[in-house]
């Protein structure tokens, strides 16, 4: 799925904070208050415009200690809902 | 009283006076009678009043905050409504606003300028408060702020709570330069008219939402931060306009908050038996 070789960065009109084991992140875009909890927050923490979709679906699966095929779609569905609220957006994997 | 201080209103927020004078000494008693504004007090800041009936054509908009531009201390509302300035180091300005602005139905609207007036007033005195859509209550001399939304309960709560201190049901202060952020009285109305002046340390932060029965429950701080900062009075004065500053100071101040003050939610029935849940929780809280 082409979403899984894209490279996730965060966007730099978002203010962030970290409060106690949760993250929110205020979008300027919309004003809107977004908040993460659990393994949302271990996916964000893994945004650092180097890894790709897959990379950070390996780490949760290592960290969680799922299979791949458990947490795919979630992860996806994951990526997919933080673009459409403007909180990320993708780089093409880059080719050696 | 000469013709000078007859034209004068002293709004008193908390530690904060905004001396208002108004264009003719009816308007002036008519506002002192309003904000319930007692004798008139040295201020902080002075705004000029000044009602317009011109014929073109304006628009009232939902918010006086969101439709606002300045440039050089200059602001101006969209829709033609209500313009003026604010000097901040001298601690002057004018609010001109249009006559429909200030109509009966619409004072509510109105008094964002106030409120923004507040906010202008705190930076000078380099006073650390925000306003909140709350209604404050002590009992027992400690501080209870209830928040929600137009519609959540506020001014429910503040009838239910007849038998105690009833600061606001609408715009409660928090002052933030004490160890406890403290809660004041403000001069702004809802429907419950029967309110008292007063301040006291906050005990407890109560998000309200209808229900069948009452029930208290602790709310998660994430949570907590998001709700608290929606409703924040936006901290801007009258001489600024909204930017990204604006929600980032918000939200620190909604994090601040959270952090000092339990946080609940409270699932309430009409009747005023939501104290004894209350007390109950908290002092349940209080002993772990």
């Amino acid at each position: 799925m082409e979403i899984l070789k894209s490279i996730p960065e965060i966007n730099n009109q978002l203010t962030i904070r970290e409060i106690g084991e949760d993250i929110i992140i205020l979008s300027e875009d919309d004003l809107e208050i977004h908040n993460l909890e659990g393994t949302a927050v271990f996916l964000w923490k893994c945004i650092n415009g180097k890894s790709t979709v897959k990379q950070i679906l390996k780490k949760l699966c290592d960290e969680y200690e799922v299979s791949s095929e458990q947490a795919e779609s979630d992860v996806i569905e994951f990526f997919k809902e933080c673009k459409i609220k403007k909180l990320v957006s993708f780089l093409h994997e880059k080719k050696d | 009283m000469d013709k000078g201080s007859s034209l004068i209103c002293s709004i008193i927020i908390g530690e904060t006076t905004i001396n208002l004078k108004c264009p003719t000494p009816d308007y002036a008693k008519g506002i002192r009678e309003y904000f319930a504004s007692g004798k008139i007090v040295n201020s902080d800041i002075e705004i000029e009043l000044k009602i317009t009936a011109e014929d073109e054509a304006i628009q009232i908009p939902e918010s006086l905050f969101t439709t606002k531009s300045v440039q050089n201390n200059s602001f101006s509302i969209k829709g033609n409504c209500a313009k003026g300035h604010f000097d901040p180091d001298l601690g002057k300005g004018l609010i001109q606003a249009h006559h429909l602005l200030t109509s009966s139905t619409r004072t509510r609207l109105f008094e964002q300028l106030l409120y923004q007036a507040f906010y202008s007033a705190s930076k000078k005195m380099h006073y650390n408060a925000i306003l909140i859509h709350s209604c404050g209550i002590i009992k027992e001399d400690s501080g209870y702020l209830f928040v929600g939304k137009s519609g959540s309960g506020k001014s429910t709560i503040a009838e239910l709570s007849k038998n105690y201190c009833v600061l606001n049901d609408e715009i409660t202060m928090i002052e933030l330069d004490k160890e406890k952020p403290v809660i004041h009285s403000t001069p702004f109305n809802g429907y419950f008219k029967a309110k008292t002046k007063g301040s006291s340390a906050l005990k407890a932060i109560f998000f309200l939402e209808h229900a069948e029965s009452h029930r208290v429950s602790i709310e998660k701080v994430s949570i907590a931060v998001k709700n608290l900062f929606q409703e924040i009075v936006p901290v801007i004065g009258l001489e600024e306009e909204i930017n990204h500053e604006t929600h980032t100071t918000m939200l620190n101040y909604a994090t601040i908050i959270t952090q000092k003050i339990p946080v609940y939610k409270l699932e309430f029935s009409p009747d005023p038996g939501f104290w004894e849940e209350i007390c109950k929780k908290v002092t349940e809280d209080g002993e772990k």
